[in-house]
C-alpha cells in the first residue's frame, strides 16, 4: 500500500525527540561519575523506574508486532503477550532484590560479586553484547519500516536518524536521560493505547456494506517486476490515472442475530459479540513474483482460539515435535525476560531492594495492563477496514488512522519513540559491558570514573553505528523472529547462571563461566541450524535442517543448568561461592 | 530530579531470607498456573474453545486470568514484603 507523508506525525515526533534531547543535555551534569552514567546514581524513584521498565521492555516487537499478529491471526499474538508478561514474575520473585544487592553497574557485577573472576566477566559481557545486538537489529529494522510510509524517507535514512538520536541521548547523560526517555515513552504508549481501546469499544462492530462487499473482498494481485516496480491488479502501482494501489482491508461479515451494527460495547461484551460473528481475514498465495491476497471468511470463535498462525498451527495437530517447539518458545519467553541485560541494569538505578521490588510491581502492572489492551487493539485493527495486506507491522498506526489523523500521527510518533526508548537501554547495557567489564579484564589498574565514562561513550557510538549498519543490512528480515533469538539466547546463557549463583552455594566460577558460554553457543548454534532459519534466512529447504524443531530453549536452558552443575562439582571446593579469592 | 523522601529500607539478613521464601512460594504458584495454561494449549486445545464462565471462551478467560494473576501476585508479594513502620533509617 502507498502512504502519504504524515506531517503531523513528523511534527509530534520532532517535539518528542526535541524534548528528550533537551532533557538529555539538561541532565548531562548528573552523569559525570560512573555511577551517574551507568546507574543514574541510584537516585531514580521507584515509580519512575517502574514505568521506565515498561518503556524499556515494550519494544517495537511488543507494540507493532503483537498488535499486527493479533490483527492477522487472532489469539496467537496474545500468546506472546502472556509469555512476555510471565517472565516478569521471574524477575520480581526471584531476581530483582538479590540482583540489586549484589550488583553495581552491569549484569556481570551480580554474577561476579562473590568470585572476582575474569572468566565470568568475559563470558557475561560477551553474552550481554550478543543478546543486545540481536535485540537491537529488530528495533532498528522497525524504525526503518515505520519511517518509509510515514515520513516518506528511505529505510536507511530512518535507521540512521533513530541511531543518531539514540547515540546523542546516551552519550550526553547515560542512564539518566535513558530513564526519562523510557518513562516518557512507557507512559505515552500505555495512555494512548488505553484511549484507542476506549474508542474501539465505543465504535463497536459494523457489518460491511452489502453493496460494496464484492468489491472489497475481491482478490488483490501484486506482481514484482524485474526493475523493482510493482503491478497491482495488472496496473502500475500508484495513485494516479491508469495506476492502482492495494485496498485497505479488515471487515466484519456477519454479526449475531443478523444485526448490522452493535453500537458501543462493554469490555467483555466486545469478545462475546466477536466470538459469535464472522470476519474476513486476509491470506496470501505466492506464485513466483506474483502474490495473490485473498479474503478468508472466518468465525470469531476460530479467531479467538490458539492455532491460527503458521508458527502455532501445529498445536492443533498430532505432531509431537511441533508441540515441543511451542512449549520451547513459551519456556524461552518465561525465562528470557529476567535474563535480558538491558532490563537487569535498570535495578541499579534505584536506591535499595525495596525500590527494586516496588518498581518491578509498577512495571508488571503497567506492562500487564498494556498486554490486556493488545487483544482489543488487534481485534479492533482486524475489523477497522484500514489494514495493509502486505504488512502486519502497520496494524496499530492504521487502526488509529481509522479514527482520525491526529491519533494516527500520535500513535506513529509513539511507535518511533518506542524504538528510541528500547534502543537507548540496549546501547547503555552494551557500553557498560565494554567499559566496565571487558576493559577491566584487559587493564589491571582500576580506571578513573572519567576514563570509564569516556570509554563507555566511545562504546555507545561504536555499538550505535553497528546497530545502524545491521538495521540497514537486515531490512528484509522478520523483526519478531529476531526478538525470539534474543530471548532464547538470554534465557539459555544468562538465567541459569543468575539462578544458581543465588540458590546453590556449591556454584563455582568455572561453573558460571562454562554455563554462560555453553548456553550462548548452544542456543545460537541451534537457531542457526534450525528449519526456521534455513527457510527464512538462507532460503533453503527447512526439512534439511539439522535440528528437530526451531526453538532451542527446552534443550539449551537445561543444558546450561547441567553444565554449571557438572563444572561446579568438578572444580575445587575453594572456588565455590564465598571461598574465592577477592 | 527530586522525587521526595529518600529513605533507605533496612536490609537485614532475616528480612532478606523471609522475602526470598515468600518470593519462591509465589513463584511456585505462578509457575504452576503458567505451566497449566501452556500445557492445556498444547495438549488439550479443544478445551480452550469451550465456554464456561462470563459467556467467553476459556482461551480468553484463561489468558486474561493469567495476566491478572501476575498483577495480583505482584501486589501480594509487595504487601507481604512491606517494611514494618519503625524499621527505617534516614
Amino acid at each position: 500500500m502507498l502512504y502519504e507523508v504524515n506531517y503531523s506525525a513528523v511534527l509530534i515526533f520532532s517535539v518528542i525527540v526535541g524534548f528528550t534531547l533537551w532533557l538529555s543535555f539538561y541532565l548531562g551534569k548528573s552523569a559525570q561519575s560512573a555511577s551517574g552514567f551507568f546507574a543514574a546514581g541510584g537516585n531514580i524513584h521507584w515509580f519512575v523506574n517502574g514505568v521506565a521498565f515498561a518503556g524499556d521492555y515494550l519494544s517495537a516487537a511488543s507494540f507493532l508486532g503483537i498488535c499486527g499478529m493479533i490483527a492477522f491471526y487472532g489469539y496467537d499474538g496474545f500468546l506472546y503477550s502472556i509469555g512476555y508478561l510471565a517472565g516478569w514474575i521471574v524477575a520480581l520473585l526471584v531476581i530483582a532484590e538479590p540482583l540489586k544487592r549484589m550488583g553495581k553497574y552491569t549484569f556481570a557485577d551480580a554474577l561476579d560479586s562473590q568470585f572476582n573472576s575474569k572468566g565470568i566477566r568475559l563470558a557475561a559481557s560477551l553474552s550481554t553484547l550478543a543478546v543486545s545486538i540481536f535485540y537491537l537489529i529488530p528495533q532498528m529494522v522497525g524504525a526503518g519500516v515505520l519511517v518509509k510510509p510515514l515520513f516518506g524517507l528511505d529505510h536507511w535514512v530512518g535507521v540512521t536518524m533513530v541511531g543518531a538520536v539514540v547515540i546523542l541521548i546516551v552519550t550526553t547523560a547515560g542512564m539518566v536521560s535513558t530513564t526519562y526517555v523510557q518513562f516518557l515513552k512507557g507512559g505515552l504508549l500505555v495512555v494512548f493505547s488505553a484511549i484507542l481501546t476506549v474508542m474501539i469499544l465505543n465504535r463497536g462492530f459494523t457489518v460491511i456494506d452489502p453493496d460494496l462487499k464484492a468489491e472489497q473482498l475481491a482478490d488483490q494481485v501484486v506482481t514484482k517486476l524485474a526493475d523493482g516496480s510493482k503491478l497491482v491488479n495488472g496496473l502500475p502501482q500508484g495513485k494516479g490515472d491508469g495506476q492502482a494501489d492495494l485496498r485497505p482491508v479488515g471487515s466484519v461479515l456477519e454479526l449475531p442475530d443478523g444485526a448490522k451494527e452493535t453500537g458501543p460495547l462493554g469490555p467483555l461484551e466486545f469478545f462475546r459479540v466477536f466470538q459469535d460473528s464472522k470476519v474476513a481475514l486476509w491470506r496470501d498465495k505466492k506464485d513466483g513474483d506474483t502474490t495473490t491476497y485473498f479474503a478468508q471468511p472466518t468465525s470469531g470463535a476460530e479467531i479467538l482460539r490458539p492455532g491460527n498462525h503458521p508458527n502455532f498451527k501445529g498445536i492443533r495437530g498430532d505432531n509431537l515435535l511441533v508441540k515441543v517447539n511451542f512449549l520451547s518458545l513459551m519456556l524461552a519467553l518465561f525465562c528470557g525476560t529476567a535474563a535480558l541485560p538491558h532490563i537487569l541494569i535498570r535495578y541499579y538505578t534505584v536506591k535499595d531492594q525495596a525500590s527494586a521490588r516496588k518498581s518491578t510491581i509498577v512495571g508488571i502492572t503497567t506492562i500487564g495492563f498494556f498486554y490486556v489492551l493488545t487483544l482489543y487493539l488487534g481485534i479492533g485493527a482486524m475489523t477497522s477496514g484500514s489494514l495493509d495486506v502486505t504488512t502486519s507491522n502497520m496494524a496499530a498506526p492504521l487502526l488509529a488512522k481509522s479514527f482520525n489523523n491526529f491519533l494516527f500521527a500520535m500513535i506513529s510518533a509513539i511507535a518511533f519513540t518506542t524504538v528510541l526508548g528500547t534502543v537507548s537501554g540496549l546501547i547503555i547495557a552494551s557500553s557498560g559491558a565494554v567499559a566496565h567489564d571487558l576493559v577491566s579484564i584487559i587493564v589491571k589498574k582500576p580506571l578513573e570514573d572519567a576514563a570509564k565514562i569516556r570509554i563507555a561513550k566511545i562504546a555507545s557510538v561504536v555499538v550505535g553505528v553497528i546497530a545502524i549498519a545491521l538495521g540497514i543490512l537486515f531490512q528484509n528480515m522478520n523483526v519478531s523472529y529476531l526478538v525470539g533469538w534474543a530471548f532464547s539466547v538470554a534465557a539459555s546463557a544468562n538465567l541459569p547462571a543468575l539462578v544458581m549463583v543465588l540458590f546453590w552455594n556449591r556454584t563455582t566460577k568455572q561453573g558460571i563461566t562454562a554455563s554462560i558460554l555453553v548456553g550462548m553457543a548452544s542456543s545460537l548454534a541451534w537457531i542457526l541450524l534450525s528449519g526456521d532459519t534455513y527457510s527464512k534466512v538462507y532460503g533453503w529447504n527447512a526439512a534439511d535442517s539439522f535440528v528437530p524443531f526451531s526453538q532451542p530453549g527446552i534443550v539449551t536452558i537445561p543444558l546450561s543448568f547441567l553444565t554449571l552443575i557438572v563444572f561446579s562439582l568438578a572444580a575445587s571446593p575453594r572456588d565455590r561461592i564465598g571461598n574465592s579469592s577477592k | 530530579m527530586h522525587h521526595g523522601e529518600n529513605v533507605k529500607e533496612i536490609e537485614d539478613p532475616i528480612s532478606i531470607a523471609k522475602n526470598r521464601q515468600r518470593g519462591l512460594v509465589l513463584f511456585g504458584v505462578y509457575s504452576f498456573i503458567y505451566a497449566a495454561y501452556v500445557l492445556t494449549n498444547t495438549f488439550q486445545h479443544q478445551w480452550m474453545e469451550e465456554t464456561w464462565v462470563l459467556g467467553l471462551n476459556n482461551a480468553i478467560v484463561s489468558g486474561f486470568g493469567l495476566i491478572l494473576s501476575a498483577i495480583l501476585i505482584a501486589f501480594v508479594y509487595g504487601f507481604l514484603c512491606r517494611p514494618a513502620g519503625p524499621k527505617k533509617e534516614a
